[in-house]
């Protein structure tokens, strides 16, 4: 019962998205690019304070909280897994992000009074983990078939996938003019270890029966692919600073390959309306080494045991002869089959774009006159994030409001509605103290007064040292 | 200055909001608590035979046997969490004579552990006679017996009465299910 009660701990912490809508357009941080290679920039050039420049984390649970379930309230716990767990449906998910920048730089280039081109490089670590809540498989599980004869419990409802990946990247950003820009970006996937079952089929049911009062059939195909666990596993002499010494090869080219892109844009409609928009982690990942897949497949009728000697009369099958064949048929459809055949992963695509309207000219103090004809002090827009996930995308709508507080401090407010919650407020900041920079982003900052109850919660912060084209 | 201060305002309302973070009581020992009750149904022995299947055995009676081994109560699983059990058989009988029907439970080394029987009327007007019997399998009551049985032999009687020829008209059926009740928690 140990696994049991893993399983809903794993289920019931914390999950986690990839919308980073705080990040996303706000262009004085140089981190900003990653989520739309053609967007605004800023900077003259900057580079990330290594291994802390961007660190990002997010977690979600779209239909349960910790604080439902583990509530110190008196309400019996299994009370609670019938109202807040069995009540799931089998599109709600578990999700978990998190990334961390090793080392991130970029400058700009192009003619000497028009630097127009933007280069942009660095190494980040990504782990990415989602979940969907196996409705059927638990029901199953939990009920039994007794109360569920002739319902067809689903496999496909085992649906999860986890990895951990390193990238490396290289973008290029243009200005064209003072009204478009565009950015590509390339890049390198290493994936360090993957578990994957996306893919699974098959039912199991108990109907009336003809000859018997139960007729079963279990039609069952489910595959488990990894990808670097298995090297690890086998060996028991391994050390734990062996693991590391491999990790960290791997995240240095060493893993699993695979190749990406992401582009965008910015286009300004008039001198307050921008829209811009990005497509963000189009790749592929095959995974050739240290690849180890499970698979169960088969198909089993069973409708009791026929009895044949008594009806012969003495004579005819022994019913103990037939009851062995039906075992070993049993046994055969669930015996694991395992290959090291290579796979091939596909990232999360995300989709990101937005409409923005800047207003509040910005007054220089001493001539009372407006600073760059461009530059306002507010913006507000709407953006729209949507994410490629096994089952069916996720999105998000946030509506914002950002503002340049001081010089070289600026602030965004965001208001998103997501498969997590209709309430999520977030709130950013950008502060730079001399060439220093530095921001915290964070969502859900309503949940953040029970931090057990929010079903997801997201945070970046990082340091970048910058050198700015605005400052004189 | 006004837009100073609200700047400043507005820092400080972020601030609270950051210092505001807290929790709730919550006690993630409740997972040990944990329980579920399936009930699973199983589909068990089944035949069905002809009245002229018996005739050999002419007015007198006779005594079939068969037998399974079964496995399936031989593991931890089984012996933590069955709580509840039951065979149920229905027997529908057009045969003009009367059966038994027998069930002998063994343990691993072969001594019974328990045993029941039910009768199945005759039909004389060999019409379909359906007789239900269900064996009940609870704590206190043959649900060690169960757990501990390793093989069932099974017995049908075909009690005195008028002698069945090769044409006698009528057939008997026998469907059978086994129901196991479930209680799973944390056995620690």
């Amino acid at each position: 019962m140990r696994s049991f009660s893993y399983l809903i701990f794993i289920l019931t912490t914390f999950c986690f998205g990839q919308n980073k809508q705080l990040l996303y357009g706000f262009s004085n941080i140089p981190q900003a690019l990653l989520q739309n290679p053609g967007g605004k920039v800023k900077n003259d050039w900057y580079f990330g304070i290594p291994a802390l420049s961007h660190i990002h984390a997010n977690v979600g649970s779209s239909g349960v909280s910790a604080f439902d379930l583990f509530a110190d309230d008196g309400v019996d716990f299994n009370d609670k897994i019938e109202t807040h767990i069995l009540s799931l449906s089998a599109n709600d998910f578990f999700a978990a992000n998190q990334q961390l920048e090793i080392f991130s730089g970029g400058f700009s280039f192009g003619d000497r009074f028009n630097k127009n081109k933007y280069l942009s490089f660095g190494l980040y670590q990504e782990s990415d983990f989602i979940a969907y809540y196996p409705k059927d498989v638990v029901d199953f599980l939990y009920e039994g078939n007794a109360n569920n004869i002739n319902r067809e419990f689903s496999l496909t409802d085992l649906n999860a996938s986890a990895e951990i990946i390193s990238v490396w990247h290289v973008g290029f950003n243009k200005k064209v003019n003072e009204n478009f820009s565009y950015g590509i970006r390339g890049k390198i996937y290493s994936s360090l270890v993957n578990v994957n079952s996306t893919n699974n089929r098959g039912t199991i049911v108990t109907r009336t029966g003809r000859d018997n009062f139960l007729d079963h059939v279990i039609n069952i195909d489910v595959e488990l692919r990894t990808s670097g666990i298995n090297s690890f596993v086998e060996n028991d002499s391994i050390q734990g600073t062996d693991v590391i010494k491999d990790l960290r090869k791997r995240v240095l080219f060493g893993g699993n390959l695979g190749l990406g892109f992401d582009i965008g844009f910015t286009k300004k409609i008039n001198k307050q309306w921008t829209v811009d928009g990005s497509l963000l982690d189009v790749g592929f990942i095959t995974h050739k080494k240290d690849v180890e897949r499970y698979r169960v497949s088969g198909v089993f009728q069973f409708d009791g045991i026929p009895e044949s000697t008594i009806t012969n009369f003495g004579q005819g099958r022994n019913a103990d002869v037939v009851f062995s064949e039906i075992e070993e048929e049993l046994e055969d459809v669930f015996e694991v089959d395992t290959i090291r055949s290579s796979y091939t992963t596909f990232r999360p695509v995300k989709l990101n774009a937005s409409i923005n309207y800047a207003f509040g000219e910005k007054y220089e103090d001493s001539c009372n006159c407006t600073e760059n004809k461009s530059d306002y002090l507010n913006a507000v827009g709407v953006q729209l994030y949507a994410i490629s996930r096994p089952k069916q995308p996720q999105l998000a709508l946030t509506a914002y409001y950002y503002r340049s507080l001081f010089k070289g401090l600026q602030a965004k407010a965001t208001y998103t509605v997501d498969s997590f919650s209709l309430t999520n407020i977030g709130l950013g900041v950008s502060a730079n103290l001399g060439p220093l920079n530095f921001y915290i982003l964070a969502d859900n900052l309503l949940e953040y007064q029970n931090i057990y109850d929010a079903r997801s919660a997201s945070l970046q912060l990082g340091f970048n040292y910058i050198f700015n084209k605005n400052e004189k | 200055m006004i837009k100073q201060s609200l700047n400043k305002n507005l820092l400080f309302v972020l601030l609270l909001v950051f210092i505001q973070s807290c929790t709730k009581d919550v006690d993630f020992s409740q997972a040990d608590a944990i329980e579920a009750n399936p009930v699973n149904q199983v589909s068990f022995l089944f035949f069905e035979a002809e009245a002229g299947d018996f005739f050999v055995a002419g007015n007198q009676p006779v005594a079939l046997s068969d037998f399974i081994n079964i496995d399936a109560f031989n593991n931890t699983f089984v012996d933590e969490s069955l709580v509840m059990a039951e065979f149920e058989f229905e027997t529908i009988n057009s045969i003009n004579r009367s059966y038994e029907i027998q069930m002998d439970f063994f343990d691993e080394a072969g001594t019974v552990v328990h045993t029941f029987s039910f009768l199945t009327p005759p039909s004389v007007n060999n019409q379909p006679l359906v007789t239900n019997h269900i064996e009940p399998f609870a704590e206190n009551n043959n649900l060690n017996a169960l757990k501990q049985t390793r093989s069932i032999t099974f017995t049908l009687r075909l009690l005195p009465g008028q002698a069945l020829s090769p044409t006698a008209p009528g057939t008997i059926t026998l469907r059978s299910q086994g129901k196991f009740y479930f209680n799973i928690k944390n056995q620690e």
